[in-house]
């Protein structure tokens, strides 16, 4: 180790199991590989680095479509020299290839004008030990996931087409800098997605969680089914209420935050809580927080940056209390980071941005659901939400899959899909009832978003998708 | 890495029926300014290798960041294995038509390597641009000028059992400007000489297959200036009026209306249902082909792999068909696909060459190539001139499209009355929503060839796990009358 060596020896923390996972017969991603890589950039140097394999069976019209495995090292290396900093990114340990990339860098960077002085928050406590990793989960095999599509599809019966996939990852994380941070997990993931479609209606499930034994197939395949439309279809009545199923919140939800609790957003003017904190903005009945270490969402240890995931109320009864940070925002702000970093060059923006969103439970059950809503209209999933007016937290999209009218607290049949136009914040502050039931689920900007179903006054503008 | 395509190949078990290995190197460099100061550079290599098989009617596909010998046999296994799993599970039979069994190089042209143009060079050009959005701030607003170019440069081998091996090096090159202005409780962006629909840092603006000359011809230091000062004056300008009226869509938005309403559904692999649950179905259905009325009679839509810089040309897809050109729309009537072999080979037809992956680490999928909107005999000025009262919208801001494409609501960065004729002021906050075959049937003038432009987009995702490809779209402004446009 150099005079300006990574210090990692004073090693932070190193909690969950260890996947051990390996590149082929390659080696696993270990601490001390990654010091070697942080000590050869040198001084100012922060590495991130995972050891990922995805496997993924797809399915459509009751068949396998296409499987996929993958395993990936992504190290995405940190340089500093002076004020100014670049980033190499790489999939390979070879110290010989990174050497080359570090000269690239250091010659690129030689001919940057300075870009000032990067100051970053303390990384936080030691995260401690956190339910992301599941030696189950790590051990399913292709014949497994096979498995669950064959029972999957035979609890649904013939008549009805089933589409979706079975997917499993495993990773080890590790973030370590020249500094003498150090920290490293192992996550695995899990999901279930089932669409049933008969007579041209469809329903709609996921399971989700870091413990493929916690998924039950069959239970998810009956609980699609059991939602799948059947009877008469009827007329979209105008202006309805709504009961929005777990997953159509979730995503609104996802949506939201990502618009409105970012510390960049926040400061900067361009989020719908700008300068509202302490308001009462939502219903009373929206309670949200963001927390990592929560086992109802997907339990993660720290960011990409390897801040601590800290819990973060984000909203207390309706009133908006606080906002996600980074490092960065957070030695900007003068406050502690929460641990919502998001990685050089992320495709949903500069972050930070939430990342395990949690809004509380109400005390209805599902039937209460749909006798507090009366006469209305039932949405199981809503899709292709995308934002019009940040600032106003206004959006578009449409229901998907079960969409059913309500009379008298009664589900009847289908009703046309639907294209909604909404503010977000209208929708937050006209909540009636929220469901006691909750469900996990993600979005592609989103490790998890833990949501029950709630009762809204509406859904916005309405136009028919004349499908 | 021609080697390793042919060695892996080698490995693969006899109840293999085909199999096909891609070997993909990738560079990539991102450079991004805001606000004066330089946003950490992005320097990325990427290198794998992709293997898919079939057996017994089941695809098996692995994939690994090591590119070593050794890492072939792991790989083969890993496929191999997930085939055979699957072997009991029904459902087997693939076609995939004619084998392909081509031999070749292609490479895009290139007149200034980018990534041989001195970093200081690129980054005094994005600074430059910067500043000179941010002195179109104005009434107090607060800017945020950012811009940026990015550069890729893919090298990949594709071998088949059939006999294939293709090798091909594709240069990308791309730049873009980006102004938000906030003020007064609202937020407002302006783009050039492209937009993306997220708030993807980087990788904006317009790409195509070819070298620094493309970030030269995009003007940026021309454009810096009016962007910064469009996206401050929006903040002020009046909302978008809510009417059922005439609306002519510029270019820059019909690259995304284009992309949405023909581009994604008449992707082949959605007709089968096998992107049902994910991706969505479509309305051009092979019932259909032939006699659905699409759009107007002026209404023509091609897909063409060939167009010179095109973000959507190469010379082979990754299953090894050529690039070709596929008319969509003809005359205003739905008539071909973008397919790849087992698609093509299910609805009956030879493949068109649009089976793509996103890098080495993903199956080939339908993808776009570079669909286009047809040149008409109209033009922007004659549209406007022959238009009482109406909105012309430019550049889009965001969009949603139902699953099987028919009902969708674009947002667009700016508008513009027109009245009698005339464009009149700048309108914010502008959205029109449609059903595609409704829509189309109302395009009463379409711009002629002098303004047709292509326009290159990285950033169009599919499949699971994601998959983002490099895709492009040749456009013109349009006329279409009875759109219902407004704030909501």
């Amino acid at each position: 180790m150099s005079e300006e060596g990574s210090g990692v020896e004073c090693l932070v923390t190193r909690h969950g199991a260890s996947p051990g996972i390996r590149l082929g017969a390659g080696a696993a991603l270990e601490p001390d590989r990654i010091a070697a890589v942080v000590d050869m950039f040198g001084a100012g140097t922060s590495v991130q680095a995972e050891l990922d394999r995805q496997d993924v069976t797809r399915f459509g019209a009751s068949r396998i479509v296409y499987q996929h495995a993958e395993e990936r090292l992504r190290l995405r290396i940190c340089c500093r020299r002076g004020d100014r900093e670049g980033w190499v990114l790489a999939e390979s340990l070879d110290l010989d290839a990174l050497a080359g990339l570090r000269d690239r860098m250091t010659a690129a960077l030689s001919v940057l004008p300075p870009s000032g002085p990067v100051e970053m928050a303390d990384a936080g406590p030691d995260p401690g030990e956190r339910s992301s990793y599941y030696p189950a989960t790590a051990a399913d095999s292709a014949a497994d996931r096979v498995g669950w599509f064959e029972s999957v599809r035979d609890r649904l019966g013939s008549g009805v087409d089933l589409g979706g996939s079975v997917s499993r990852s495993v990773s080890e994380h590790v973030v370590a800098d020249a500094g003498g941070l150090l920290r490293h997990e192992g996550r695995t993931r899990c999901g279930l997605m089932v669409v049933a479609a008969r007579d041209g209606v469809s329903s709609y499930g996921k399971a989700l969680h870091r413990d493929s034994a916690s998924i039950d197939p069959v239970a998810l395949a009956d609980r699609v089914l059991a939602d799948l439309p059947t009877g008469t279809a009827q007329e979209l009545p105008s202006a309805p209420r709504v009961l929005l199923a777990p997953q159509a919140v979730a995503t609104l939800l996802a949506t939201f935050a990502q618009l409105a609790v970012g510390a960049r957003e926040l400061s900067g003017g361009a989020s719908p809580l700008s300068d509202r904190f302490g308001q009462q903005v939502l219903s009373p009945l929206v309670s949200l927080h963001d927390d990592g270490a929560d086992p109802s969402g997907m339990p993660t240890g720290f960011d990409c940056q390897g801040a601590t995931k800290m819990p973060v109320e984000l909203l207390r009864a309706g009133v908006p209390l606080a906002g996600v940070h980074d490092r960065t925002t957070a030695a900007r702000d003068g406050v502690a980071g929460t641990g919502h970093a998001v990685p050089p060059g992320w495709r949903f923006g500069a972050g930070p941005a939430a990342s395990h969103l949690l809004l509380d439970a109400g005390a209805s059950a599902d039937a209460d659901l749909l006798a507090v809503l009366g006469d209305g209209v039932w949405v199981q999933r809503v899709d292709y939400v995308r934002v019009l007016q940040p600032r106003q937290a206004l959006v578009t999209g449409t229901t998907r899959d079960a969409t059913r009218l309500v009379r008298g607290g009664r589900v009847l049949g289908p009703v046309p899909q639907f294209r909604f136009t909404v503010r977000l914040d209208d929708l937050l502050r006209d909540v009636i009832a929220v469901g006691e039931r909750r469900e996990r689920s993600e979005t592609v900007f989103m490790e998890s978003v833990v949501a029950p179903a709630m009762v809204v006054r509406s859904l916005g503008d309405l136009e028919p998708t004349g499908r | 890495m021609r080697d390793l395509a042919t060695d892996g190949l080698d490995l693969l078990p006899s109840d293999v029926a085909y199999a096909d290995i891609r070997v993909v190197y990738r560079r990539h460099e991102g450079l991004h300014v805001q606000d004066g100061r330089v946003s950490p550079v992005v320097d990325s290599e990427s290198a794998g290798i992709g293997l898919r098989v079939l057996i017994g009617g089941q695809w098996g596909f692995a994939a690994t960041s090591r590119t070593e010998r050794a890492a072939l046999a792991v790989l083969v296994d890993g496929a191999v294995g997930q085939a055979r799993a699957a072997a009991g599970a029904g459902g087997g039979r693939r076609g995939l038509g004619d084998p392909v069994t081509t031999r070749a190089c292609w490479s895009s042209p290139v007149v200034t390597d980018p990534f041989s143009v001195p970093l200081g060079d690129k980054v005094d050009l994005l600074l430059q641009a910067s500043a000179l959005m941010s002195g179109g701030a104005s009434g107090g607003c607060r800017l945020t000028a950012e811009a940026s170019m990015d550069f890729f440069r893919d090298r990949k081998v594709f071998a088949n059992t059939e006999g294939a091996v293709i090798e091909q090096a594709i240069t990308e090159s791309g730049a873009g400007l980006l102004a938000t202005a906030t003020g007064g409780g609202d937020v407002q962006r302006r783009s050039y000489p492209q937009s993306v629909p997220r708030a993807i840092r980087g990788q904006r603006g317009d790409f195509a297959t070819g070298g620094y000359e493309h970030v030269l011809g995009l003007d940026l230091l021309g454009n810096a200036g009016r962007v910064g000062e469009e996206a401050s004056a929006l903040l002020t300008a009046p909302q978008c009026p809510s009417e059922t009226t005439t609306l002519i869509v510029s270019g820059t938005q019909m690259a995304q209306l284009v992309h949405e309403t023909a581009g994604h559904a008449m992707e082949a692999d959605r007709v089968l249902g096998t992107e049902a649950s994910l991706s969505g179905a479509t309305y051009a259905t092979p019932q259909r082909r032939g006699s659905f009325r699409f759009g107007s009679d002026l209404v023509t839509v091609f897909a063409d792999a060939t167009l010179s810089g095109g973000l959507g040309t190469f010379g082979f897809d990754d299953e090894g068909v050529p690039g070709q050109r596929v008319d969509l729309v003809r005359g205003g009537v739905f008539r071909g696909y973008l397919s790849g072999r087992e698609s093509a080979a299910a609805i009956g037809e030879a493949p068109t060459g649009a089976s793509r992956a996103d890098g080495w680490a993903r199956v080939p999928l339908v993808r776009m190539t570079n669909v286009c909107l047809a040149p008409g005999e109209s033009s922007l000025a004659e549209m406007v001139a022959g238009t009482e009262r109406g909105v012309l919208i430019d550049m889009n801001r965001t969009l949603s499209i139902d699953d099987v494409r028919m009902s969708f609501r674009f947002g667009a960065e700016v508008g513009w009355e027109i009245r009698d004729g005339k464009v009149g002021r700048m309108l914010r906050n502008c959205s029109y929503s449609g059903v595609t075959p409704r829509f189309w049937a109302g395009c009463d003038a379409i711009g002629g060839p002098d303004e047709f432009r292509l326009y290159g987009i990285p950033s169009c995702n599919k499949g699971e796990p994601l998959q983002v490809a490099h895709i492009g779209h040749g456009t013109v402004p349009a006329r279409f009358r009875n759109v219902r446009v407004g704030t909501r």
